[in-house]
């Protein structure tokens, strides 16, 4: 099955189950969990289905474009469905049988608590294992930007480069077909090697840092004037920003806090911001 | 009566199911017997999906009760003419009960009416239908959440209950859901009708589930052992990995994979540790102990050819990322990557993990010469600090933390550094637990308890030092560790030495005596702790550590030999002696000078005895031998006992007192040598 046909069928089978077919959000971010889709619609008492697919980059995850399985970016098809239905994980099962994984596989669902400090974000649930490889993060959100979240929305992530790898037969992600044409080698492959080598060898650690602290006053100076959907959007790209420094190492474990702290008020302080104007 | 409690929920943490399932049998065995249903024999089931219960022998309902109350007085209750009265009529009506049926009784407050009423015992019925849902939502669990548009908390959410009293449902609503007959096989299947309570477990091994824990675990050994047994291999059963694996599958079925022979090359801990704590596979090993390509995976569902495959392909994926981060660490030589760890921080405010490295080049040195050791050990402890961090920089350790240490070691070794140097880096994070080994090697030891004495001292110059039960820093594992160390292979080394020669290269300046100190207290509380934990009578380590102990690893013996000595009744004896003496001498004046003897007989005894035992007790503190000291001290316990018997210590002639008191002082100096003995002397 093509990487684009995995697409098509995860978008049918969502629609059918109600979800809005979103798309990407053009700002640069670690998780499709930050698309204004999930960050701002997990808040509030509002039913709200959608799944869409989230380009991620994870500058310290980049490999060069050398190794089978790690990358610079990823492609995520993010799902959340609010409240959390009772039969979630059976209907999660149904998505995965439409993508030809049956019965004669072992999937299992293994502890593992998600966390999104930066967005002030955390909830418990599962990694899902497909004959022992990690292929969906499925979480029941806590929390989101730092408020308690009621009711609660669970989020199922899949990782499309590795479940496509895996229907595909293929060891490596650049083998992926993402078309009947083109690979996924002959898409991504320069990307990744240039993005890794920027963010690991070229980034200029004084500008990153220059870059965050004038974002993220830009971000202050946009929540005062209550524009806390700009202020979101800068605090995404200071999110960004902190990932590429930490890819140059340029970051301490005492900064590192400090930054993510920032980061976190930010979030925090739009979650506050359109709570009060739904709820108004 | 037969009870079944299943509790069907979304796969539990591994670690969440065996608490639960303890509390939930020791909870449902008291619902039963706090109701009067007697004792119910309580078994416990549980897979990753279910928690169980089944209950048998208990009665089906309490016995009946008589209840008395006490009514108006007698005087109160009949009138003149010998009728009841308006209150006696009320009390009667208000316990439901005839006027009639109320009788009088002489009492020590006087005569009063009381009321009988035999109270029904509860039916079992009852007492389940209104206790099984406390049951439920009262499993305690680590860590809870909410689900859907319930307040409800709960480990993962619960998604259905069986509740069977013999062979009838007991209805109870919990979280949204009712209870029936109805359980849950397999994901997938039908739900399956429980007929009675004792159908429970051969209802579910028929579709392949296995609900008991010991008998799930039996299994997976017996088919893994035999898997490997046929191509005579061994399965390496670690235990933290098998007992999570029972918890992670319903229905085992082991299978045997393999993987390309060339990564054995990788070091023996990043196969391990990527099959075990990645992928929860245990390692096979061939007869020489040697890791094979093998590993043992344990499957839940599916067709084993498949999933098979499947498995295989991920662990060689991880092994290629493994194998990619380890070819790319080994362009650099370890000790080039020193420099590297100014970007690194240690702790806010605590500045790099490069100054680390440089201040454990400089401590190690004077840790191993403290701790005895000589020659090439000696000389490589300088090298063995210095290096020892620079592995945080690697993409192996970056990729398994958890194998911190052990890649500087491999790495060390690949670079040119000598076998002492590498073991020592290898161990420096030893022991990891309470039931975890101490280095083996002598430098590793030293770079062990200067690696722990450095964070100590600088965490608690912070003011990071824990409180209450919170220590997200490790550090009472760091001090534990110390103890450990010093107890076991140094034990004359004194620790004070150590930790001031750690916050000297911390250059604390005017603080680091006061920080000194706090760090010396808080390993004299962990070592306390310790040997507590380990068994020994809280007073006796107590009175060891209050006779100062700056060489630690001699608590320990000095706390044996004081076991030992208070087996002998004597021992309590001298104890008692000592503490009189004691606090004669808190109200005495200060030493004076001279004195004679009164001339008592009792008084030329003790000095005698004295005079013979003070030499001896001095050459056994010197050899450490505490059985020896506590032998020729109990040799004052006769000449004490009779001077407290017929001398008056408060004389009232000034140099006579003088010199008896001066007789108490070396009593109780010549007893306090391994322990205060006066804290054991009881409340005399």
């Amino acid at each position: 099955m093509l990487l684009q046909d995995v697409i098509f069928r995860l978008g049918e089978y969502w629609a059918g189950e109600g979800c809005l077919i979103g798309l990407p959000y053009d700002v640069e971010k670690g998780a499709g969990t930050m698309n204004p889709l999930t960050f701002f619609r997990a808040l509030g008492p509002e039913p709200w289905r959608v799944a869409y697919v989230e380009p991620s980059r994870r500058p310290a995850d980049g490999r060069y474009g050398e190794n089978p399985n790690r990358l610079f970016q990823h492609l995520q098809y993010q799902v959340v469905l609010k409240p959390s239905p009772d039969n979630v994980q059976d209907v999660y099962l149904g998505s995965l049988e439409r993508l030809g994984i049956g019965p004669e596989h072992d999937v299992r669902f293994v502890e593992d608590n998600w966390e999104a400090p930066t967005l002030g974000a955390w909830g418990l649930g599962w990694e899902v294992w497909l004959d022992g490889m990690e292929i969906t993060q499925f979480t029941y959100f806590q929390q989101m930007g730092g408020v308690e979240l009621s009711p609660v929305s669970v989020e199922i992530t899949y990782g499309l480069e590795r479940i496509t790898a895996y229907l595909q037969g293929v060891e490596s992600v650049f083998d992926v077909k993402v078309s009947p044409d083109v690979t996924y080698r002959q898409l991504y492959l320069d990307a990744e090697y240039q993005q890794s080598r920027y963010a690991f060898e070229v980034a200029d650690a004084r500008w990153l840092q220059e870059a965050f602290t004038s974002a993220e006053a830009e971000a202050r100076r946009a929540l005062d004037a209550g524009l806390y959907l700009a202020a979101y959007d800068l605090a995404l790209r200071c999110s960004h920003l902190f990932n590429l420094m930490d890819a140059r190492r340029a970051v301490g474990v005492s900064e590192r806090m400090g930054l993510i702290e920032r980061i976190r008020s930010l979030t925090h302080q739009a979650a506050t911001a359109h709570l009060a104007r739904v709820e108004g | 009566m037969e009870l079944l409690l299943e509790i069907g929920v979304e796969e539990l943490p591994a670690a969440a199911v065996v608490p639960a399932l303890d509390w939930l049998v020791a909870a449902t065995g008291k619902l039963i017997a706090d109701a009067g249903l007697g004792d119910a024999r309580v078994r416990g089931y549980s897979t990753p999906r279910r928690l169980a219960v089944h209950a048998a022998g208990f009665a089906p309902q309490a016995p009946d009760r008589v209840v008395r109350t006490r009514g108006p007085s007698l005087r109160a209750a009949y009138d003149e003419a010998g009728r009841p009265t308006a209150a006696l009529g009320g009390f009667a009506r208000a316990q439901g009960v005839g006027v009639e049926t109320l009788v009088a009784e002489e009492g020590p407050g006087g005569a009063y009416i009381y009321a009988q009423r035999t109270v029904l015992g509860r039916t079992a019925r009852e007492v389940l239908a209104e206790g099984l849902g406390d049951l439920v939502l009262g499993v305690p669990f680590a860590r809870t959440m909410r689900w859907g548009t319930l307040a409800v908390r709960y480990a993962r959410p619960i998604r259905w209950i069986v509740a069977l009293l013999d062979a009838e449902p007991v209805a109870i609503t919990v979280a949204n859901v009712t209870s029936g007959r109805l359980t849950r096989g397999r994901r997938g299947e039908a739900p399956l009708v429980v007929s009675e309570p004792g159908a429970y477990v051969s209802l579910l091994a028929e579709r392949g589930i296995v609900v008991d824990r010991d008998e799930r675990r039996h299994r997976i050994v017996a088919q893994g052992d035999a898997l490997a047994h046929e191509r005579a291999l061994t399965v390496d059963w670690r235990t933290e990995t098998l007992d999570e694996v029972v918890d992670l599958v319903e229905s085992p079925h082991p299978f045997l994979g393999e993987f390309p022979a060339e990564a054995l090359s990788l070091p023996e801990a990043v196969l391990v540790t990527t099959m075990t704590h990645h992928q929860r596979y245990l390692p096979v090993r061939d007869a020489r102990g040697a890791l094979a390509p093998f590993f043992l995976g344990v499957m839940n569902h599916g067709d084993e050819a498949v999933v098979r495959l499947g498995n295989e392909r991920v662990l060689r994926a991880r092994l290629a990322d493994a194998r990619f981060f380890y070819e790319n660490d080994r362009r650099r030589p370890l000790a080039d990557r020193v420099e590297d760890l100014a970007a690194v921080t240690f702790y806010t405010g605590l500045g790099s993990l490069l100054a680390r490295a440089r201040r454990l080049e400089r401590l190690t040195p004077r840790v191993a010469r403290a701790m005895g050791l000589t020659g090439e050990e000696l000389a490589q402890a300088a090298r063995a600090g210095r290096l020892a961090k620079a592995d945080q920089t690697t993409d192996l350790v970056r990729e398994l933390p958890e194998l911190e240490g052990i890649v500087g070691a491999r790495y060390a070794l690949e670079s040119g550094e000598s076998e002492v140097v590498a073991a020592a880096i290898g161990e420096q994070y030893l022991p990891r637990g309470p039931e975890d080994d101490i280095p083996a090697s002598p430098l590793g030891r030293a770079l062990a308890v200067s690696d722990k004495l450095d964070a100590l001292v600088g965490l608690f110059s912070a003011g990071r030092e824990p409180t209450g039960s919170e220590d997200p820093l490790g550090l009472r594992r760091a001090a534990l560790g110390v103890i450990r160390i010093l107890m076991e292979m140094s034990p004359s080394v004194a620790v004070a030495e150590l930790i001031a020669a750690a916050a000297e290269t911390w250059e604390l300046g005017a603080r680091s005596g006061e920080v000194a100190k706090q760090v010396a207290a808080f390993l004299h509380t962990r070592l306390e702790v310790l040997l507590v934990q380990r068994g020994y009578r809280p007073e006796v380590v107590a009175a060891v550590l209050a006779a100062g102990a700056d060489a630690l690893g001699e608590v320990k013996a000095r706390v044996e030999a004081l076991t030992a000595f208070l087996a002998d009744p004597l021992a309590m004896d001298l104890a008692v002696s000592h503490r009189r003496a004691a606090r004669i001498l808190r109200k005495a004046p200060p030493e004076g000078s001279g004195g004679r003897s009164g001339g008592e007989p009792a008084e030329l005894e003790l000095e005698a005895a004295l005079e013979r035992v003070e030499p001896e007790l001095r050459r056994a503190l010197a050899q450490g031998d505490y059985a020896a000291f506590f032998r020729a001290a109990a040799a004052l316990r006769a000449p004490v006992d009779r001077f407290f018997d017929e001398v008056t210590v408060m004389a009232e002639e000034a140099p006579v007192r003088d010199f008896r008191l001066s007789l108490l002082r070396r009593t109780v100096a010549a007893c306090s040598g391994v322990a205060d003995l006066g804290r054991l002397g009881g409340t005399t």
